[in-house]
């Protein structure tokens, strides 16, 4: 791009844009409306895997420890475990800790405890956490196979559940993401073509005054730019309004939203991103049959 | 220099509308295209502009095959020419001296050089105290005197011009053809296609004359030949 004529194409570009005044609007709010849902599944996609974190870590697998193990046996087992694939960390959990939670569980009925101080009838344990659900079963295979391991508790079945459970959203996700660009692209693209349209006269003139391609398309891009912007700048301010009403209004515990803080970047950048590259792309789709002269 | 040599046009329905036309136009030479309607005129001119390309033979412009010119290069190709079209094809939302301004910008003409240029090419054309007008406040000789200002303004090596007067009085058409013949002057090759029959027979330059896609005369100062 010549900078010379920068100028001349921002001038054309917000001149068409306010010529056909209702055709932008429209096109800003269909692209709002693609951003819009873009921004949902972007929001829900950020929040599930949140959720999903949580819940692995709530998912961890207990291994209770033989009590013929001396305490640096006991820790050697740990160091064992932390190096399997997967083991993302490994929390001691002695038989100790276990009976004084107990005690405090049991609140008045503590007393049962009494007199087995120090004969604990609990375990020493380690409370394992997975970097990755899905290896749940090949962990718990490769933890039956060490030496001074009792007992495994593990939540595999619902560790299972809440994997397909992610990976179909996201698979939705991404599909109907893919869809809604398509679709945006498509309409600014018509959106465009009547600023084209418009111009046809003024586009044949150039080509015999010896415009080239790009000379003719910049305008048309820089106004699809535009188009996609304004659309994204609303989308973003009526998401971020949305969000925080909604994050405030949710109280199930459990399912506490992202604060926003966390989530208006990739939100931001996927709305302009997305935003130009339909904006941009509708525009170079509406103009390529008028620049065959 | 432009070369036709055994040029012919067939469309892809079928009708041939250019059979082996021959000529060759020395640079600086003034020369008219006349002939009925539909006789092939308006085949040549777009060959002229490189709107089109021969099915057969060679048409070579300025050293350049323009069937074998790549899309990519058209442009630079157009910019040695100069159009000027019946209609004006001038771009109304904007003023005199903001439509000779477009075809420089779309060079990529400096402002520096913009300033100084425009204001010589439109005293040339007289309309120097038209600048700020838009096309809606001109007349049609006015208007077909920016199409001009904005043709010559970068110094094309060729001005073609496809029925320049065909929208004006006879007064006004014959200013308009005294304009073109001071270009020619100047050094610029004028191709000019007309029904004018006046206009030619008065200037008395070289007449190519077409007749079913053929040429069927070419006179150094011709006459135009036909009955309007």
């Amino acid at each position: 791009m010549r900078i010379n004529n920068f100028n001349y194409y921002i001038k054309q570009a917000s001149k068409s844009f306010r010529q056909n005044k209702l055709m932008s609007i429209a096109s800003v709010t269909t692209t709002f409306a693609a951003l819009f849902i873009l921004g949902i599944f972007i929001l829900l996609t950020l929040n599930v895997n949140h959720w999903a974190d949580d819940f692995s870590r709530s998912c961890q697998i207990q291994v209770f420890i033989s009590d013929e193990l001396s305490a640096e046996e006991y820790d050697a087992l740990g160091s064992e475990i932390l190096k399997l694939e997967s083991v993302e960390e490994i929390e001691k959990y002695t038989k100790t800790q276990i009976f004084e939670e107990m005690r405090i569980k049991l609140k008045e009925k503590a007393n049962i405890l009494d007199g087995l101080e120090n004969d604990n009838p609990f375990r020493n344990s380690y409370k394992i956490t997975l970097s990755d659900l899905n290896e749940t079963k090949t962990v718990i295979n490769a933890l039956e196979k060490l030496d001074g391991i009792e007992n495994i508790t593990d939540f595999q079945e619902s560790a299972t559940l809440i994997v397909k459970v992610v990976d179909s959203i996201k698979a939705a996700s991404l599909w109907l993401m893919a869809m809604l660009l398509i679709i945006s692209a498509f309409i600014v693209s018509n959106s465009v073509k009547i600023s084209v349209y418009a111009r046809r006269r003024e586009i044949s003139i150039m080509k015999y005054v010896g415009a080239t391609d790009w000379f003719i398309r910049w305008p048309f891009v820089i106004e699809g730019i535009i188009i996609g912007i304004y659309g994204a700048v609303i989308c973003f301010l009526v998401m971020w309004i949305a969000y925080f009403s909604i994050s405030k209004s949710i109280s199930i515990p459990m399912l506490t939203l992202l604060p926003f803080s966390s989530v208006w970047l990739p939100l931001a950048l996927s709305f302009v991103i997305v935003g130009v590259v339909i904006g941009s792309v509708g525009s170079i789709f509406s103009i390529r049959k008028h620049l065959k002269v | 220099m432009i070369i036709a040599r055994n040029v012919g046009k067939r469309y892809e329905e079928g009708n041939e509308v250019l059979k082996n036309v021959n000529f060759i136009i020395d640079k600086g030479e003034f020369v008219f295209l006349v002939g009925a309607s539909g006789a092939g005129k308006s085949t040549l001119i777009k060959m002229f502009l490189r709107e089109t390309v021969p099915s057969e033979g060679e048409f070579i412009m300025n050293n350049t095959n323009i069937a074998t010119l790549k899309h990519k290069d058209i442009p630079y190709f157009r910019r040695a020419l100069g159009v000027v079209f019946q209609d004006f094809r001038l771009l109304e939302d904007m003023t005199v001296y903001e439509n000779v301004e477009f075809a420089m910008t779309i060079v990529g003409a400096s402002k520096r050089l913009k300033r100084k240029k425009i204001p010589i090419i439109l005293n040339q054309v007289g309309l120097q105290s038209r600048a700020k007008a838009y096309p809606s406040q001109l007349s049609g000789g006015e208007k077909q005197r920016v199409a001009i200002a904005r043709a010559i303004i970068n110094n094309p090596s060729i001005l073609v011009a496809d029925e320049p007067t065909g929208n004006l009085d006879p007064e006004t058409a014959h200013e308009i053809m005294e304009l073109l013949n001071e270009i020619n002057k100047k050094g610029t090759t004028v191709i000019v296609a007309t029904h004018a029959k006046e206009i030619v027979d008065d200037m008395q330059k070289r007449v190519i004359a077409i007749e079913n896609g053929t040429i069927v005369r070419d006179e150094e100062k011709g006459v135009y030949g036909y009955e309007n």
